[in-house]
């Protein structure tokens, strides 16, 4: 396990070339993909959260359902419509990075948007008392339940990222694991694992904590001043 | 006329309103008495459109301006200006410095609005109620947790708001006292009905129940 620590240490102050584009291209999937998700589920969170409509509670359910979405499922089923015969196969994206993205978009929004539905119910019945009572226009209600949520929202978005950052198996079935092209931390780690070298693999497991850790502190700079 | 004909709510298989009629003049004032679980909170939720009735009507005047505080204010988590503001038509900005001031919040005004405490917090309510013109106003328990000199100040600010816009004002309270203050009319709410109604009911009750609370609550 020591070895491994060094390792790590070692790898970052080596400035690999092949490790460097590896992080960036990890760090470009989960950024892009998290905050995609963000933009998408946020808001049908807070939707579903103040708004009644029939059917409401069934669409609560399929989402908390898709929120166990198992990654590999989705990236069999991506890789079956994106793949050379698939319906969606002309657009040439399968192992590409964006294929990737889309595949982390699809596990995170669930839970983004889940995760937000739930906060914002508990926050909703006294906004949209408040609002009605002041007779402010409804359109301003959602936001106004998003700005209570936005503390919740930077947790969430952590773990939105936490999930699309500690990935393999969607990205796995449509990256490919290919160098200098969809390499990422996840599929490499994998790859070290498959070969026996545990030590490299417990070692850029660690760098991949130490990116966490990372985002994470930023986060929660965020939040402390939002408090 | 705001008129209410046989209205009933149910909770969990409890009636928790039921009346017959009601009706309120525009531009009256009245003061909604009663125990906990009474129905008074349900009658103005009611009223105020915020949750709808199991059975009955409610008529309300289209040309009212309605305006319901709740009795847990809540507070929106921005500054006490632009909790005002919220509510504050546009073109009456000007008056958002000075209901903040009415309602002794100046020196708060930049605070986070969600840290306030209980009194402030329904010092906040009143504030972002009062600053837009409203002709129909609902309160819930307004002074509940304000202390005695802020109470009687929010009360001569209501006085003087209520006698400006010439408003209908229903106010649902536990202080026996302010009803009295507050309202010309009393109603008396027991399990969901309107039992006794009237403008001296609190010096000449008639109904046993009636009776019964103004002595609890120390009147008689």
């Amino acid at each position: 396990m020591f070895s491994a620590i060094e390792e790590a240490f070692r790898l970052i102050a080596s400035g690999d070339a092949t490790l460097n584009e590896i992080i960036a291209t990890t760090f470009k999937m989960a950024f892009a993909s998290s905050l995609t998700a963000l933009l998408l589920g946020a808001p049908l969170g807070v939707l579903l959260a103040t708004a009644r409509f029939p059917g409401k509670s069934i669409i609560v359910h399929i989402l908390r359902t898709f929120m166990g979405l198992p990654p590999v499922v989705a990236g069999i089923v991506l890789y079956m419509l994106f793949s050379g015969t698939g319906p969606f196969g002309s657009l040439k994206l399968i192992y590409s990075v964006e294929l990737m993205i889309i595949a982390q978009i699809v596990l995170i929004t669930p839970i983004v948007a889940g995760l937000t539905e739930s906060y914002a119910s508990a926050i909703a019945p006294s906004v949209l008392e408040t609002s009605k009572g002041l007779r402010l226009n409804p359109f301003k209600v959602p936001l106004l339940v998003a700005n209570e949520s936005k503390f919740q929202l930077i947790s969430i978005y952590l773990t939105g990222f936490s999930r699309a950052i500690a990935e393999v198996g969607a990205v796995q079935i449509v990256g490919g694991n290919i160098l200098r092209k969809t390499r990422v931390m996840t599929t490499v780690i994998a790859l070290n694992y498959r070969t026996g070298q545990f030590t490299y693999a417990i070692a850029l497991g660690i760098i991949l904590l130490l990116i966490s850790f990372a985002v994470n502190f930023a986060a929660g700079m965020i939040q402390e001043k939002l408090k | 006329m705001i008129e209410i004909e046989n209205l009933k709510k149910i909770y969990a298989g409890r009636t928790v309103l039921d009346i017959e009629s009601l009706k309120f003049e525009e531009g009256g004032r009245y003061a909604l008495i009663g125990a906990n679980g009474s129905g008074k909170s349900t009658l103005l939720k009611i009223l105020a459109g915020i949750i709808p009735p199991d059975e009955g009507k409610v008529n309300i005047p289209k040309n009212l301006k309605l305006g319901y505080a709740p009795q847990k204010a809540f507070a929106f988590s921005m500054s006490i200006k632009k909790n005002v503001a919220l509510a504050c038509p546009k073109e009456q900005k000007n008056r958002i410095a000075d209901i903040i001031s009415k309602m002794g919040l100046t020196h708060l005004a930049k605070k986070r609005a969600d840290k306030l405490s209980g009194g402030e917090t329904q010092r906040l309510a009143l504030a972002r109620l009062l600053v837009a013109d409203r002709n129909f106003i609902l309160l819930d328990e307004p002074t509940a947790s304000m202390d005695i000199n802020y109470s009687l100040a929010t009360e001569e600010f209501l006085n003087d708001y209520i006698n400006e816009h010439a408003a209908t004002l229903i106010i649902a309270t536990h202080s026996i006292v302010q009803a009295a203050r507050l309202g010309k009319e009393i109603i008396f709410l027991h399990e969901g009905k309107v039992l006794e109604r009237g403008a001296d009911i609190l010096d000449n009750p008639q109904n046993e129940e009636t009776i019964k609370f103004l002595e609890y609550y120390g009147k008689k």
